[in-house]
């Protein structure tokens, strides 16, 4: 090695003398801003609010009032909704208290109600959620350091709460899982993810509050395996909603404190989905299909007088929107994975990082499957509701292997548009490629029908929309996801190497 | 610590870099200049492993860049030249994720985020979103996140463009203090700032390295700067045959005074015997001088030079159109 060069005394020049630090200048002052956009959008809410509930409470009196109950009950919403959007923008000090006193209320309310359990289910499970809102919305601009760990510890310990009742409830009674109990874990998740989202697991206490959801995870479900093995009729379907409920906070536990590259990665790609605008486009465009698909099936069920058979989920589930929203998801939420990353130039940022190719696809993959099952969970969620309110049971395994057929065809579809997203640097023509690939998979299913012998077998494999059909009416066969998962994993396989093809040489 | 033997790079048929050889030791601020397309940032790529060499070999850290990329990633920090950051993303977070990106326990993270936001003066904007920066502040948060996993070797591609004049002063202190426990290798076009903080500098010019000295023998070097009034080729002859003169080289006569540069062997101070010489013989001295050379002058002489092989097969390709 060669001796170190005297370093040379210099004079003059660009550190010249011994420079001192100045301070520092930058940047521009921040100054609070007087949202007045979002304040008519709060007046406004507010007297939606006012008059929808009015007219709720005239007609359980038997009286009339400006409109109708179930206008009243949209107008209360749309209230509601602009509402918490003016608290979640309004940084002000006197609306953070308001907004932070209403959310106490709304809490307190819920909990009180837990006394009457039937008041419970109908009123007390919405206030809980709307008070959540609320303290989420105030925490996030709050300045007051007590303020906000105060509302913070108190989501997360009613979180907890929750989440035990639930567990604990639901492995001693396992009825009270099937309604009460089901409800009280997915809200406890909601109260603990926003506690540990809003602290971040950078910090000490997110950090050890996300190992706990996860330790909760796995004591609930090893609990739920064992009482299924030991005792009869205890999975069906309690074990399986305390399973699949444990299982959830298994992942979101891991997801949010592991500190494995492929989840660092994910868990930025989810981000970045959520602050583009299209991620909400999606999941609204995808939440109104829906719920007009449902609207069209419960219409149905009128016509039949109320008389439901699991063959009708195919109307619910299988129409021309459900092919057009997945077709135009796809496409939506893949296009900028990579070709934003290219065009940009942050490629080479991530690449010089001790990162390798693979996860970097993977990450990027699992982030839009999450997403993409994410974006269709309401759908579930309206059988849901038809089942705890409507008291309609049903069966439930369609739907679950409609659900499976779902995330692999979703798994292949979206590995395509990743390819196509990796090899160019403009997005719009990865989105126009990857629809004409979505084109192509539905066009199989029309060209199918026509076919006979062997070609109609192959095709059988190829077509998405079979698929989804035989799932929905109980023909479900596993081989027939072969095709979509071996897509999945050839078009990753692809896209590893157009990453790792500018090392060719 | 760093090992570039015979780098030769294609991209397709344009050469960028053409069989170039330097080393960087351990503990060296090396200052990499370069008109424009010289090959800097593609070599610089070439370092950190994100492109590939056509031939040749380079070692950083002791590792080969090309098939042991993990390990030279994990012990460089880098900055490309156009600092591209997720616009969605602030600061802090950004740090953040990066810092897990390169394995930084979680206990480690928080003190090294607070020293880096703190070298690199973010601190006022940890709370801001990366796309509502500054061209400087992106440069900054492009440093912090080259030097947040604290790496033994840090490549820096221009990492003063578009500062201020006070931040450019801030970030050269900065880096001249990293360079006691790093070895640095900076490129930039503002030749100032390499003598301000650099050891040495690697010049290179289409593709080849022209030059790789410290920035103490560049100076040391002298020329002796010899303006005489009387017969040119005759002042040639008796200056020559002063023992110790390696090389005359006229320059530009006027109006009677024939003019040179003399380089001495060993840079001997010979300017007493070149004026004895000259008087002896009735000649007037209008001018002798010695002057240092600066980097400004050693640069230019590379970018004049042109090399033997590149000349014969541009010639070459003249002769074919």
């Amino acid at each position: 090695m060669a001796t170190r060069a005297i370093r040379p005394k210099r004079d003059e020049g660009l550190l010249a003398g011994n420079w001192e630090s100045l301070p520092e200048r930058a940047p521009s002052i921040v100054r609070a801003e007087r949202p007045l956009a979002t304040r008519i959008v709060a007046f406004i809410s507010l007297v939606m609010v006012a008059v929808g509930g009015l007219a709720m409470v005239q007609a359980a009196r038997g009286k009339g009032y400006l409109i109708g109950p179930d206008w009243g009950f949209v107008w209360f919403s749309l209230g509601v909704g602009g509402l918490l959007y003016h608290a979640f923008r309004d940084a002000e000090v006197q609306y953070r208290r308001v907004y932070g006193m209403v959310g106490a209320v709304l809490l307190l309310a819920g909990v009180a109600l837990r006394v009457r359990p039937q008041l419970f289910l109908i009123f007390g499970i919405p206030s809980l959620a709307l008070g959540m809102l609320f303290f989420v919305a105030v925490a996030r601009n709050e300045t007051d350091a007590f303020l906000r760990t105060f509302m913070l510890r108190l989501l997360g310990i009613l979180g907890g709460i929750m989440i035990l009742a639930g567990l604990i409830g639901g492995n001693i009674s396992p009825s009270y899982v099937q309604v009460e109990g089901a409800i009280l874990l997915v809200l406890g998740l909601l109260f603990v993810g926003a506690y540990i989202g809003l602290l971040g697991t950078a910090s000490e206490e997110g950090y050890w509050a996300g190992f706990a959801l996860g330790v909760a995870g796995l004591l609930g479900f090893i609990a739920a395996v064992l009482q299924s093995l030991f005792v009869d009729g205890f999975l069906v379907p309690s074990g399986y909603i305390l399973m699949t409920a444990c299982a959830v906070y298994l992942m979101v536990a891991f997801g949010a404190c592991s500190e494995m590259k492929l989840v660092v990665l994910t868990r930025r790609e989810l981000s970045a989905l959520f602050y583009s605008p299209i991620a909400y486009f999606v999941f609204l465009g995808v939440l109104i299909v829906g719920w007009i698909s449902f609207g069209m099936f419960l219409s149905g069920l009128r016509g039949r007088g109320g008389i439901f058979e699991s063959f009708m989920l195919v109307n619910y589930f299988l129409n021309y929107p459900t092919v057009v929203c997945v077709t135009l998801v796809v496409p939506l939420v893949t296009m900028r994975l990579l070709s934003e990353e290219k065009r940009s130039g942050t490629l080479e940022v991530l690449l010089t990082a001790p990162v390798n190719e693979s996860s970097i696809v993977l990450s990027k993959f699992s982030a839009v499957l999450l997403f993409y099952i994410l974006a269709f969970v309401p759908w579930g969620l309206f059988l849901v509701g038809l089942r705890i309110f409507g008291g309609e049971p049903f069966d439930y395994r369609p739907v679950l292997s409609f659900f499976i057929a779902m995330v692999f065809t979703g798994a292949g579809f979206l590995s395509v548009g990743l390819f196509w997203s990796s090899l160019v640097r403009n997005q719009i023509v990865a989105a126009v490629l990857t629809s004409a690939c979505m084109l192509a998979f539905t066009a199989i299913y029309l060209v199918s029908g026509t076919l006979s012998g062997t070609w109609a077998e192959l095709f059988g494999y190829v077509s998405y929309l079979d698929l989804w059909l035989n799932s929905l009416q109980g023909l479900f066969t596993p081989r027939h996801l072969f095709f979509h998962f071996s897509l999945a994993f050839f078009f990753l396989y692809l896209t590893t190497k157009v990453l790792e093809a500018r090392k060719w040489t | 610590m760093i090992q570039v033997k015979n780098l030769t790079k294609y991209f397709g048929p344009v050469q960028a870099i053409d069989r170039i050889n330097f080393d960087v030791d351990q503990g060296e601020i090396v200052g990499f200049l370069g008109p424009n397309g010289a090959g800097k940032t593609t070599t610089m790529r070439i370092l950190t492993s994100y492109l590939p060499a056509t031939s040749g070999v380079a070692r950083v850290a002791g590792y080969d860049v090309m098939t042991e990329s993990m390990q030279v990633r994990r012990n460089i920090g880098y900055l490309p030249e156009s600092v591209p950051l997720y616009s969605e993303m602030r600061v802090e977070e950004y740090l953040v994720y990066r810092a897990k990106l390169k394995g930084l326990g979680r206990k480690e993270r928080v003190p090294r985020l607070e020293f880096c936001l703190d070298r690199c003066r973010l601190r006022e904007v940890r709370r801001r979103l990366l796309g509502t920066l500054s061209r400087g502040y992106r440069q900054r948060v492009g440093l912090a996140d080259a030097m947040i996993h604290d790496p033994p070797i840090l490549i820096l591609d221009e990492p003063t463009a578009g500062l201020d004049p006070i931040q450019i002063r801030e970030t050269l202190a900065l880096i001249r203090e990293l360079g006691e426990k790093h070895t640095v290798l900076l490129s930039t076009h503002i030749l100032s700032e390499v003598e301000a903080i650099c050891e040495r500098v690697i010049i290179i010019n289409a593709g080849r390295v022209g030059f790789s000295r410290s920035l103490a023998e560049i100076e040391q070097e002298a020329v002796i700067l010899l303006d005489v009034r009387g017969p040119a080729d005759a002042v040639a002859g008796a200056v020559r045959s002063i023992g110790g003169v390696a090389q005359l080289t006229p320059r530009e006569p006027a109006d009677g005074v024939a003019a040179f540069e003399i380089r001495t062997q060993e840079n001997r101070d010979l300017r007493e015997e070149i004026s004895k010489a000259v008087s002896d013989r009735g000649w007037l001295i209008c001018r002798l001088d010695r002057k240092h050379r600066k980097l400004e002058d050693a640069f230019f002489q590379v970018l004049r030079e042109e090399d033997p092989l590149k000349e014969a097969a541009r010639t070459s390709e003249a002769i074919k159109k």
